[in-house]
């Protein structure tokens, strides 16, 4: 092998691929990142459905993308209470906010919580989530989420209020646990003063009785 | 005496009847509704992602109300799908009075359905057993669903009462499409080294430069080997029909795809080769995106390989494919992301290790060639002619025949001391040319010592032409070199020669007098 030839040949390589690269260079794209700041109250009942009053906040350029997409607050709407959801909604409003870039909803979320017999358990989601304070039964937390296949994220300051009466209240991960004891409704009082009254009827009619025996 | 007695047996009756009344729940029995949502196809391809409760990709969702006034307990909700995927079961200890449950079922589906290649039908079921103040019920549900051929994809599984009409609804299941992104299988690794091998060998992920000869490389053995872009029907993008998508080893196999199999071809080799790589579906057409080593993203336009155009055309194509998308809705598939969430490829039926071989993949030039067409030049001997990308010249026939390396065609004499290179980029002007080339050379240790400007004809064009008087350390040397452009394409055609060889100088001239575009 003539070393000129090859040497020559090496150089056309680099010709060619310094053109294909400078091409390729000035064709060279972004994708956007994606970032949705979003609030959420989540208060849930002693059956487990929390009720929900959130709000996304989005960039200029993603708030006209989702308006293009869905025109209607009517379309965002089935979006969110679409079947494919694992979450079951109810009582869904929504609505667009041009003038902030955001969008507010209401819901009530069926079966938020779960009733495991000694605890209750309310799973937060994927997403990193950090507790930022705790007062009784109120928790505020922050949630990252990602979005888009990764090419996003929402940030999410979520303040959650659980029953009144739920104690030893903990968070595992992204699932709350706390406990809330089912207790059977209606022990009528009244039937118990009543058991009492017979059993002293008993008593007070039987014990003469006894005593004419003697 | 017997008035006690009566009294007595009174007061034991109320007694009891307190008792049992503060014992029995006012409240009353729990009462069960539910609703079922099913899935009405499975993605064989995708079989794998739908055990994976992280993706949602749930195939059954079953909502669980208790409408009464008590509780219902000891909830049993168990799912099956007939042979291809085993009973597992949920249980939920209570349901209290007013309160939903929500389970979802997320089946690990066996691997036989990779085997399948048509839609078959199926069935889902689904038995829920519960207590309601200590009597066992038993609701059973049974629902009808296709699992799809190991080819199918369905752009969609919502139905049209649950689409809300748009595009992401009509693209709901895009992101599983990168079930079909086989980084791994052996065919489509060689076909990629082959490929890099065309290009000199090149370390992909080691640099943007070395990214891109890697690819073009890729590329232009595709174009070598006369890989086509086939049109699909007008009803392929509808969103609920099953559509036949190649898996890359078919489109290898076949030379052609569809532009989303061509996308998932071409993205699919870029990861073979550690680049990472997108898919991006707009309506009615998909385009692979890869990324170079620095972050820089570049798009293809994979259905550009049926015009055998250079990878730089397919990319400023892909440039303007990707403006247009931006003008609408897309989305864009981010492979490794959803693949290390768990969609990952089924298994592939095993292939013989000399598959493409078969399959008359070679890395030899097809598209142009010597060809038979001989003729006496000056100078006595036969030529033969050479057709190009766009044109050809004639060259002594007892020479080797000229390689084309995808950008340039590159022809040696036998004693390898005359070298003549006709190089050609489309959308470059004659200035780029001479720039590009002059300055490779000088990267490449090739001192240029003297260059002269002149003019000289070429394929009945009136050239811009340079006298090169080069030097390296394998000696000094001459060059002649002329630059046109001609139907978009700007064209450098070059020889060179030992310094005062005026033989090898007539000959190149020659060879030239050859040179015809078309």
């Amino acid at each position: 092998m003539n070393m000129r030839r090859a040497f020559i040949l090496s150089s056309l390589f680099l010709f060619v691929f310094l053109i294909l690269l400078s091409t390729a260079l000035a064709a060279d794209i972004k994708l956007e990142e994606y970032k949705i700041d979003g609030t959420m109250k989540m208060q849930v009942d002693t059956t487990g459905t929390a009720h929900v009053e959130e709000t996304w906040k989005f960039t200029p350029n993603l708030y006209l993308q989702m308006k293009q997409a869905y025109p209607t607050t009517y379309m965002l709407k089935r979006e969110f209470e679409n079947k494919r959801s694992s979450v079951e909604y109810k009582d869904m409003k929504i609505e667009w906010d041009d003038s902030n870039n955001q969008i507010k909803a209401q819901y009530e979320m069926l079966g938020a919580a779960v009733n495991k017999g000694e605890y209750w358990e309310l799973d937060l989601g994927e997403g990193d989530l950090t507790v930022s304070t705790q007062n009784g039964n109120t928790l505020v937390l922050t949630s990252v989420q990602p979005l888009f296949g990764g090419q996003g994220r929402m940030v999410e300051t979520v303040t959650l209020v659980l029953p009144k009466n739920a104690k030893n209240i903990r968070i595992e991960g992204n699932i709350v646990r706390y406990e809330l004891p089912y207790k059977e409704s209606g022990k009528n009082p009244v039937f118990l003063g009543l058991a009492l009254i017979s059993v002293l009827g008993l008593v007070l009619l039987n014990a003469p009785l006894k005593r004419g025996k003697k | 005496m017997r008035a006690k007695i009566v009294g007595s047996i009174v007061l034991v009756g109320l007694l009891l009847f307190s008792m049992f009344m503060y014992a029995k729940p006012s409240g009353g029995e729990g009462k069960l509704e539910y609703k079922v949502y099913a899935k009405k196809d499975i993605i064989s391809a995708a079989y794998k992602a739908y055990g994976n409760p992280k993706l949602g990709m749930w195939v059954a969702k079953v909502v669980l109300y208790n409408t009464g006034k008590g509780a219902i307990r000891n909830i049993k909700i168990s799912y099956s799908i007939d042979t291809y995927s085993q009973q597992i079961s949920k249980t939920y200890p209570i349901l209290v009075p007013g309160g939903t449950l929500v389970d979802l079922y997320y089946p690990i589906i066996s691997s036989d359905v990779t085997k399948l290649t048509m839609p078959t039908p199926s069935n889902l079921r689904i038995r829920i057993e519960y207590e309601v103040n200590g009597k066992k019920k038993t609701e059973e549900i049974t629902k009808s669903l296709q699992i799809l051929g190991i080819h199918d994809f369905i752009f969609s599984s919502l139905s049209p009462e649950e689409s809300t009409g748009s595009f992401y609804d009509a693209f709901s299941n895009a992101p599983l499409i990168v079930a079909w992104v086989t980084t791994t299988d052996p065919v489509v690794r060689e076909f990629a080294d082959m490929g890099n091998r065309l290009a000199g060998g090149a370390g992909a992920s080691l640099s943007d430069e070395e990214a891109i000869k890697s690819l073009s490389g890729i590329w232009q053995l595709a174009v070598v080997n006369g890989f086509s872009y086939k049109t699909e029907p007008s009803s392929y993008w509808t969103s609920k029909a099953a559509q036949h998508v190649m898996y890359p080893r078919d489109v290898i196999r076949d030379k052609s795809g569809t532009c989303l199999d061509l996308a998932i071809w071409f993205a699919t080799l870029a990861t073979t080769q550690g680049l990472k790589a997108y898919i991006v579906f707009m309506p009615g057409h998909a385009f692979p995106l890869i990324q170079l080593p620095s972050g820089s993203i570049i798009p293809v336009e994979a259905t550009a390989i049926n015009s055998k155009v250079s990878f730089q055309d397919a990319v400023k194509m892909g440039l303007q494919t990707w403006q247009k998308a931006t003008q609408g809705p897309y989305q864009v598939i981010d492979i490794a992301e959803y693949q290390s969430d768990g969609i990952i490829p089924p298994e592939l039926p095993q292939l013989p290790p000399n598959v493409l071989k078969e399959w008359g993949i070679s890395a030899q030039t097809q598209g142009g060639g010597a060809e038979g067409g001989t003729g006496n030049q000056e100078g006595g001997g036969e030529w033969v002619i050479y057709n190009g990308n766009g044109f050809s010249f004639q060259y002594p026939a007892n020479w080797q025949q000229p390689e084309d390396y995808g950008g340039y065609v590159y022809l040696v004499s036998n004693d390898e001391e005359f070298e003549f290179i006709v190089m050609y980029a489309q959308g470059y002007t004659v200035q780029d040319m001479v720039q590009s080339f002059e300055q490779t050379l000088q990267e490449g240790g090739i001192t240029i010592k003297a260059r002269k400007e002149t003019q000289a004809d070429i394929a009945g064009i009136t050239a811009y032409a340079v006298l090169y008087s080069l030097s390296s350390q394998y000696g000094d040397f001459a060059a002649v070199a002329r630059y046109f452009t001609s139907g978009g394409t700007a064209y450098a055609v070059i020889y060179d020669f030992p310094r005062n060889n005026q033989e090898y100088n007539q000959l190149g001239e020659q060879i030239v007098s050859t040179f015809r575009l078309g």
